[in-house]
C-alpha cells in the first residue's frame, strides 16, 4: 500500500471512529436526547465505510501534501495557540504585535524594518477599532 | 409596497448610504485581492458590527457581498489570476482581451455585466422572498424539518462524484449542532465538561476560523514557493496600461455593445438567479453553466480567445447569485451559500432571527437588506468604473504577507470580542485547523456549515413532529412535507440517477 493511499484512507477512517464515538456517547443519554445524534452517527458510520471502500478501490491517489509547507502551517498554528495563552498575560496590543511580526516572518517577508512597522501598525489599527471605537474590553497590560 | 418604501426610507439616511458605499468599495478591494473574498471579509467584520447600529451593520455587509464577486474580475482580466473563485471563467476570455489591448474595455464590460446581474437578483429577492416567507409562516414542525433536509439535500445533490465527502461533512455539521444544552430536555451533550460549551459552539468564532484563519493557513502552506515577482510586475504593467494614452479605456459600454450583450446578460442572469436560490448550487456552478450556455448559443465564436460574451456571461451570472442566495435565507431561514450563512451570525448578534418571522418581527431590517442589495448594485456601476480607473492597479500591488497579518489580527480581536473570552479565540483557531484538514482531504466545508446552522432547528422540529404523532409517517402524511420529502430524495439520489438520465436524454436527442 502506497503512502498516498494510506493518507487518503485517513479521513474516512477518522470519520468512522468519530461516528462510533458519537454512537457510544449517546448510550448514556435519554432517548429523546439521543435520537438525533444517533441518526447522525449511523449516517457517518455507513458513509465513512462506503468512502473507505471507494478509496481502497481507487487505482491512483494524489499526493495531498505536494508543494505544501506543513512546517510553516504548524508554526502559524503554534503561534496562534501561544497568542491565546499570552493574551491575558501581556495584553492584546503587545501580543498582536508579536503574532503579526511572527506571521509575516514565517510567510517569508524579509524587510525587517517594514515588518516591524507593519506589525505595530496593524495591532494599533485593530486595537483602536475594537477598544477605542467599539468599546470591546480587550485585555491590556497598562491601560 | 409600503415595506419596500420603508426600506428605501431607512437607506435614505446619508450615513447609511455612505456605509453602503464603503462596503461596496471594500468588497471591490477584497474581491480584487487573490486569497481574500467576501466570506473572509464578512466573517472577520461581523464582530466589528457588534457596536454598530443594525442599519449601518447590514448596509456595510450587504455592500461587501454585492461587489466582491465583481472585484474578482479585475485581477482575472489584468493578471489572469482570478481574485475570487467566481471569476475563474472570466479569465478565460478576459485575459486574451487584455492581450489584444482591450483590457480596460473588458473590465468595463465585466462591471456592467455584474451590475446587470446584481440588479436582476435584487429584484428577485425583493419580490420573491416576502411571498415565500408568507407561505413559510404556515409551516409546522414536519415542514420545517423537511425544509432543513431539503437545504442539505440540495448541497449533496450538487456534489457530483465526491458526494460521500459531502455526506461526511454534513454529518460533522449536524453533530456540531448537538453540542451544548439539549433544547428538549435541558441536559448537556458533548460538552466534555466545559462550561463554555454549554451554549454550543458559537457561529461567529466558528466562521472566523473557517474563513479568516483558514485563509492565512492556505497562504502559509504556499509561502516561499514562488519567489518571482510576477504579480507585482503584471500589476505595474496594468498600471501603465491604465495611464497609457491608448484607445483602450474604462468607460460604460456603448449602445452597440449593450445591444450585443443584452441577450447574454438576460440568459446569464436567469441562470444565476435560479441557481442562487438553490442552497448549495452557488456561484461556481452558475458561472460555468452561463459560460457553457453562451458557447452553445454562439457556436461560431471562439470562446477562450477573447470574446465579449465570454466575460459578460460569467460576470452577470456570478452577481445574479449574490442577492438571490439571500432568498432562501430571508424567507425560510436556509442560507443559499456560505456567505449568506454568515448573515445568520450577523442577524443573531443584533437579536434577530433569519427566516419568515424576520418579515413580521423586523420588517424594517428585512426590507433594508433587500433594498440595500438593489441600491448597492446601482451604486456599483460608477464606483466600479472609477475603481478600475484609479485604484485597481495599486490594490493589486498589496503584499499578501502583510495582509495575512492584518487578517489574523482582525480574526483574533473579532473572536475575542464575541463574548470577551479567550476561549472563543481558541474556538476560531480550532475551526481554522478543521477547515485546513478538510481542505487538504478535499472535504467541502459548505455542507458542514449549512448542516451546523440548520441542525438544531432540524432536531427540535424532528423531535416535535415525532412527539405529536409518534410516527415518522407524519412526514409523508402532510402534503407540503411529503412534497419536500420527494424533492429532497430526488436531490440526494441525483449523483447516482443524474448521469444515466443525462445519457438517456442525450441519446434521445441524437436519435431525433
Amino acid at each position: 500500500m502506497t503512502k498516498n493511499k494510506l493518507v487518503s484512507l485517513l479521513s474516512p477512517a477518522a470519520f468512522l471512529l468519530f461516528g462510533i464515538w458519537i454512537k457510544v456517547s449517546t448510550l448514556s443519554m435519554s432517548k429523546r436526547d439521543a435520537t438525533f445524534p444517533s441518526l447522525v452517527s449511523y449516517v457517518i458510520i455507513v458513509i465513512s465505510v462506503i468512502d473507505l471502500i471507494s478509496e481502497l478501490r481507487k487505482a491512483e491517489h494524489k499526493d495531498r501534501f505536494k508543494d505544501t509547507s506543513l512546517l510553516r502551517v504548524l508554526a502559524c498554528v503554534a503561534a496562534m495557540f501561544l497568542y491565546v495563552f499570552l493574551l491575558k498575560k501581556i495584553g492584546f496590543f503587545l501580543d498582536t504585535v508579536l503574532l503579526g511580526a511572527f506571521i509575516m516572518w514565517v510567510l517569508g517577508y524579509q524587510r525587517y524594518k517594514i515588518l516591524a512597522a507593519c506589525a505595530v501598525g496593524i495591532a494599533a489599527v485593530v486595537f483602536g477599532v475594537f477598544y477605542g471605537l467599539l468599546n470591546v474590553p480587550l485585555p491590556t497590560l497598562f491601560l | 409596497m409600503e415595506n419596500i418604501l420603508l426600506g428605501f426610507q431607512q437607506l435614505a439616511d446619508p450615513i447609511v448610504l455612505l456605509t453602503l458605499l464603503l462596503g461596496v468599495t471594500l468588497g471591490l478591494t477584497v474581491g480584487a485581492l487573490p486569497g481574500l473574498n467576501d466570506s473572509i471579509t464578512i466573517a472577520v467584520l461581523i464582530p466589528v458590527t457588534f457596536g454598530m447600529e443594525p442599519t449601518l451593520a447590514f448596509a456595510l455587509l450587504v455592500g461587501i457581498y454585492c461587489s466582491s464577486a465583481c472585484g474578482g474580475s479585475i485581477p482575472a482580466v489584468l493578471l489572469e489570476i482570478p481574485g475570487t473563485a467566481s471569476a475563474v471563467v472570466t479569465a478565460y476570455d478576459g485575459y486574451p482581451l487584455k492581450q489584444k489591448g482591450h483590457g480596460l474595455q473588458a473590465l468595463s464590460v465585466c462591471m456592467t455585466s455584474s451590475v446587470f446581474g446584481g440588479i436582476s437578483s435584487a429584484l428577485v429577492l425583493m419580490f420573491l422572498s416576502p411571498v415565500l416567507a408568507s407561505v413559510a409562516l404556515k409551516f409546522g414542525p414536519p415542514e420545517y424539518f423537511m425544509l432543513g433536509m431539503l437545504g442539505i439535500a440540495t448541497v449533496i445533490g450538487m456534489a457530483g462524484k465526491d458526494c460521500w465527502k459531502h455526506f461526511l461533512s454534513m454529518g460533522f455539521g449536524l453533530w456540531l449542532s448537538c453540542v451544548g444544552v439539549s433544547t428538549s430536555t435541558g441536559m448537556t451533550r458533548f460538552t466534555f465538561g466545559s462550561m463554555s460549551l454549554m451554549d454550543g459552539i458559537p457561529l461567529v468564532p466558528r466562521m472566523i476560523g473557517l474563513f479568516g484563519i483558514l485563509s492565512v493557513l492556505k497562504i502559509a502552506e504556499k509561502a516561499g514557493r514562488k519567489p518571482d515577482g510576477r504579480n507585482s510586475e503584471m500589476a505595474e504593467e496594468a498600471e501603465h496600461q491604465v495611464h497609457a494614452n491608448s484607445g483602450d479605456r474604462v468607460s460604460f459600454p456603448d449602445r452597440a455593445m449593450c445591444r450585443r450583450l443584452l441577450p447574454t446578460w438576460l440568459r446569464a442572469s436567469a441562470i444565476g438567479n435560479i441557481l442562487g436560490c438553490l442552497p448549495g448550487a452557488g456561484m461556481t456552478m452558475a458561472i460555468f453553466t452561463a459560460y457553457d450556455v453562451e458557447k452553445r448559443v454562439h457556436p461560431e465564436k471562439q470562446f477562450g480567445t477573447g470574446e465579449w460574451e465570454g466575460v459578460a456571461a460569467p460576470e452577470a451570472a456570478n452577481n445574479a447569485v449574490v442577492a438571490s442566495s439571500m432568498v432562501p435565507l430571508l424567507s425560510l431561514g436556509i442560507p443559499g451559500n456560505s456567505t449568506a450563512a454568515l448573515f445568520i451570525g450577523a442577524l443573531t448578534i443584533h437579536g434577530m432571527v433569519a427566516g419568515p418571522t424576520l418579515f413580521t418581527k423586523n420588517p424594517d431590517m428585512a426590507y433594508l437588506i433587500i433594498v440595500a442589495f438593489l441600491v448597492g448594485n446601482i451604486m456599483m456601476l460608477p464606483l466600479a468604473l472609477l475603481y478600475c480607473k484609479y485604484l485597481a492597479a495599486q490594490v493589486l500591488k498589496l503584499n499578501p504577507n502583510v495582509l495575512s497579518a492584518g487578517i489574523l489580527g482582525l480574526c483574533m480581536a473579532g473572536a475575542y470580542a464575541y463574548k470577551n473570552n479567550p476561549f472563543h479565540v481558541g474556538v476560531a483557531i480550532a475551526f481554522g485547523i478543521v477547515g485546513y484538514v478538510f481542505y487538504k482531504f478535499n472535504i467541502p466545508t459548505a455542507p458542514f456549515i449549512l448542516a451546523s446552522i440548520l441542525g438544531s432547528m432540524m432536531e427540535s422540529n424532528f423531535i416535535n413532529s415525532l412527539v405529536y404523532t409518534g410516527s415518522p409517517m407524519i412526514f409523508l402524511q402532510r402534503p407540503i412535507s411529503c412534497a419536500l420529502v420527494i424533492v429532497s430524495a430526488a436531490f440526494i439520489l441525483w449523483p447516482w440517477v443524474g448521469p444515466p438520465v443525462k445519457k438517456l436524454l442525450g441519446r434521445n436527442k441524437s436519435a431525433a
